[in-house]
């Protein structure tokens, strides 16, 4: 793992990209919030003959984390990017193995895929919309008191009172 | 000729469970132009569900994710938990868990070609191929009290040991099977009429293979190694000796043959794993509150990697959890091996990939 490490880093200084590969545990973490940039980094990894193995998406404040999780000769090569637009250039035109994963965190998220050769649903009936996770309740949330505390919270947010 | 629909589903053609495929026949009307597939049916939110659950309860909802790799779902989310808390696991715990997933292996394995052998109405094969796993069914009963969930795995270590008599009872179980192993081996690799009808099927070339990222004996049969235990080695997998099994045709009857050779691979481990198994503890002696992190941890499953992501923040439920099953990247591989096959063997390549619906949707 050391060589690979090494490898990366002298990559990213040689073609001056600022990114850095931190070894945390068994496997390699970095992170950065430039959507080039990370395009860069990709279309690097798919000439080591990089794969896909997953992509974990989730919210932080306003905006959305994204870890790209890749395998490089049994190594797990994580990469973080902020986006802060919903917004993310597609990879799946330099790896087939993200075509799914892709889709699966656009639906779940509302994230657009910019670039992707087949951006369909890929388990929520496209009679739903896109992001509805955070609209909607869960049958246990709505059947406890938590629920009308909620609503009224959102009724006065409205109506800009704060408390009471 | 007019242009024929084929419909199948929304039951998954092998077994029963739902997903949607759309299959467009050639003009010829007997072979296959295109597929597409529509899933989401058994989306059940457990990604969701597991943030509402602390650590140890997560344990119990892991362990339903899949039924034939159930083992592996919280093995491999423990693992990501020990990895944020640091935790040191007993050396007999390494080994028994390796006791348990290969069992797990063995009888998924099996599972699978007595399906194969359903669909080409191959009834004798079939008993037999099903009597064998069912000595393995047998014995997970004897060694955790179920058949199917395990149960096996907790956070520091395993929830079961081993005595004298279920060693003994394993190795029984292993010496039993052995020969017959062999003899399935044997009717693979010669049996003309076998070779005949599932040689040359849903052929998936190397090159395709990579490209697509497939993972398991699905990969294995066309050649890739991605087999984890001996690319990134976990629990005792680096202290055991053992083969990656390939094939090179990628077709339905490799895939079948990585399957078998396999058996008697994870046969050598167990038995390995058995003699040298350490004494000591099987868990550890005190529960550690998670501290705030993030990890990636993955192991090889009966259908092939399976990774999750555990990201903490010092509460004791998770923050975010993600995890990959095999068959998800084993789908699109199905538009590559389906055109220019017979519409008769469509349940037959779908079955070759092992597919499995509910854990692929979670």
């Amino acid at each position: 793992m050391k060589a690979l490490h090494q490898k990366l880093n002298d990559i990213c200084t040689t073609l001056k990209l600022s990114c850095h590969f931190e070894t945390q545990g068994d496997s390699l973490w970095c992170a950065i919030d430039d959507k080039t940039l990370f395009l860069r980094i990709a279309e690097i990894l798919q000439t080591l003959n990089a794969r896909v193995c997953m992509i974990t998406a989730y919210k932080k404040e306003d905006a959305h984390e994204l870890v790209y999780h890749f395998d490089l000769d049994g190594i797990m090569l994580n990469m973080k990017l902020h986006i802060s637009d919903a917004s993310v250039p597609s990879i799946t035109p330099l790896f087939k193995s993200a075509d799914w994963t892709e889709r699966e965190l656009s639906e779940l998220y509302g994230i657009t895929l910019e670039n992707h050769p087949n951006p369909k649903r890929l388990f929520l009936d496209d009679a739903l919309k896109e992001d509805l996770v955070k609209e909607y309740y869960s049958l246990s949330f709505a059947m406890s008191g938590k629920v009308n505390q909620e609503l009224w919270d959102k009724v006065k947010a409205e109506k800009g009172v704060l408390h009471g | 000729m007019d242009k024929t629909k084929v419909i199948l589903g929304p039951f998954d053609v092998a077994l029963e469970e739902p997903v949607y495929f759309k299959i467009e026949p050639n003009d010829d009307g007997k072979t296959i132009k295109s597929v597409d597939m529509i899933n989401g049916f058994v989306h059940r939110g457990i990604e969701s569900i597991v943030l509402q659950r602390n650590f140890l309860q997560n344990l119990i909802i892991t362990e339903k994710v899949c039924a034939l790799c159930s083992n592996n779902h919280p093995f491999t989310y423990c693992m990501a938990v020990e990895k944020i808390a640091g935790l040191q696991l007993p050396e007999r715990a390494k080994y028994l868990r390796v006791v348990a997933d290969e069992i797990k292996r063995i009888a998924s394995h099996l599972f699978n070609l007595g399906m194969l052998a359903h669909l080409i109405h191959n009834k004798s094969l079939m008993t037999k191929l099903l009597e064998t796993r069912e000595d393995f069914q047998d014995l997970k009963e004897a060694i955790w009290g179920n058949r199917m969930d395990l149960s096996a795995n907790t956070i520091g270590g395993v929830k079961f040991d081993l005595d004298t008599t279920l060693i003994a009872s394993i190795r029984e179980a292993l010496h039993k099977n052995k020969s017959k192993i062999e003899a399935f081996i044997a009717l693979f690799e010669t049996d003309a009429t076998l070779i005949a009808r599932i040689g040359g099927v849903g052929v998936l070339r190397y090159e395709d293979a990579l490209k697509l990222g497939v993972v398991g004996p699905v990969a294995r049969a066309s050649g890739v190694n991605n087999d984890v235990r001996k690319r990134a080695p976990y629990a005792a997998y680096d202290k055991l000796s053992f083969d990656v099994v390939l094939q090179k045709d990628g077709d339905v009857l490799s895939r079948a043959k990585v399957r078998l050779y396999e058996i008697l691979e994870s046969m050598k481990l167990l038995h390995q794993a058995l003699d040298a198994l350490p004494e000591g503890d099987v868990v550890l002696p005190t529960r550690s509150l998670i501290p705030e992190g993030e990890a990636i941890s993955r192991s090889e499953a009966p259908r092939g990697e399976l990774v999750y992501y555990l990201k903490t923040n010092g509460s004791q439920k998770p923050e975010r959890m993600k995890w990959r099953v095999p068959t998800y990247m084993n789908w699109e591989a199905l538009k590559v091996m389906m055109p220019n096959n017979n519409i008769d063997d469509v349940a037959l390549i779908f079955n070759s990939i092992d597919p499995c619906i509910s854990c692929t949707e979670r």
